[in-house]
């Protein structure tokens, strides 16, 4: 028993798309104006007041939604801030309690796919995506999750027989994720793990 | 899974961090105010950066600088659909739950395990109950013996709750509902011809 896949809005997709930005590395996060690999956001119709919990004052969220990161992105910054480094060194201007919640999240996406992708990689691949006509909510769990095989892009695509995307087009899909995205690292001693991001995915 | 948000908030930088430079001193404000903080768009992981500072009066009375600021954070929230690749915590009669390491509370509730299965008690732990997913002639375990990939269903905010009973879960402020009931999710080693990866923890 399948239940039915949420409707995500695919098919009007409207707003901007995906621009690709080049520019030096980790320091572009500290630019103003930066706006990251941005796909459109599926929230923000729902622009209200919001009530920060914390405190009795009214928090204005000018946006909810700025831009959805990718893992790759969230692990850019992470390191642009030093969250790679090794555990007994701290940085001066980060609380403790950031630090170790950098970590935490460092450590869960050093084991996704995002810790051998660059910002070439990824910007390449969803050029690359839109002969198939892929909603961006689904190029995005593309580039997260890496699927290897049609069973693994399966949960990703949303009602591909109404869309006209046949055997064919996945296997084209899945081709295209061979060839642009490095494979995911192998989780078995966590020390072990090459943290070079490679150009381009040799595949054996 | 991840997205920035930006936010404007007036900010109170306490008299003794006057003497750092003014963007220190407030990205530390606002990391006690919103870091590891679950608010209605999510649960807030790092500031990305301030965008502009305006104010800095000092209030009669207090001797803090108050600060209007409009900055960027970034905030986990997945959205509906998005596949996850989830570690596991622990199981119950309800269902599963999942951790992400940073994010523990993701629920797998019974009816989104893929039927036919049955729930029985756990050998090698005796508080637990295992899922046992049964496929043919096949029957599969979900245990934390690899990663699970899961596919979220949906995302609630619990409101506060005024009283609880002593020995209640801790109140979780944001909780990610997931499904396991589809092609290629579950647990890795269900859909690969290679060895499930093992749970390496520190």
């Amino acid at each position: 028993m399948r239940g039915a896949l949420p409707n995500w809005g695919l098919t009007k997709g409207k707003g901007n798309w995906f621009h690709a930005l080049v520019s030096s590395p980790a320091s572009r996060h500290d630019q103003k104006n930066y706006i990251p690999t941005s796909f459109f956001d599926h929230h923000q119709k729902n622009i209200t007041y919001l009530f920060s919990p914390i405190k009795s004052h009214k928090t204005v969220r000018m946006k909810a939604n700025a831009g959805t990161l990718t893992n790759f992105e969230v692990l850019d910054l992470l390191n642009s801030r030093g969250a790679s480094n090794d555990t007994t060194r701290v940085i001066a201007p980060i609380s403790t309690s950031e630090y170790t919640r950098l970590h935490v999240v460092y450590d869960y996406l050093m084991e996704t796919p995002a810790c051998t992708q660059t910002l070439e990689i990824i910007t390449n691949f969803s050029d690359q995506c839109k002969y198939f006509k892929l909603a961006k909510a689904e190029i995005l769990n593309i580039i997260n999750t890496r699927p290897s095989s049609t069973v693994n892009l399966a949960p990703i695509l949303e009602e591909p027989s109404e869309r006209g995307i046949d055997k064919k087009a996945k296997e084209g899909i899945l081709k295209l994720v061979e060839a642009l995205l490095p494979p995911p690292p192998i989780v078995e001693a966590r020390g072990e793990n090459e943290e070079e991001e490679t150009e381009e995915g040799e595949q054996s | 899974m991840f997205c920035l948000s930006e936010l404007e908030d007036t900010v109170r930088v306490p008299p003794s961090d006057l003497n750092l430079p003014l963007e220190v001193a407030i990205k530390k404000a606002l990391q006690k105010l919103f870091l590891d903080k679950v608010l209605s768009i999510g649960l807030c992981v790092s500031i990305y950066g301030i965008k502009s500072i305006e104010g800095g009066f000092v209030l009669p009375g207090d001797g803090a600088a108050t600060y209007k600021v409009r900055f960027r954070i970034v905030v986990f929230r997945p959205f509906v659909g998005e596949v996850i690749a989830a570690k596991f915590k622990e199981s119950d009669s309800n269902g599963l739950r999942l951790t992400l390491g940073f994010f523990e509370d993701v629920y797998v509730p019974a009816p989104l395990i893929p039927t036919p299965n049955r729930c029985e008690p756990d050998p090698y732990n005796r508080n637990q109950m295992r899922w046992v997913w049964k496929y043919g002639d096949d029957e599969f375990i979900i245990d934390d013996s690899c990663q699970i990939k899961f596919r979220v269903e949906n995302i609630s905010y619990p409101p506060v709750p005024t009283e609880r009973a002593e020995d209640a879960k801790p109140f979780a402020p944001m909780v990610v509902t997931g499904t396991i009931d589809d092609d290629g999710l579950g647990p890795v080693s269900w859909w690969e011809a290679c060895a499930p990866i093992s749970d390496d923890e520190d």
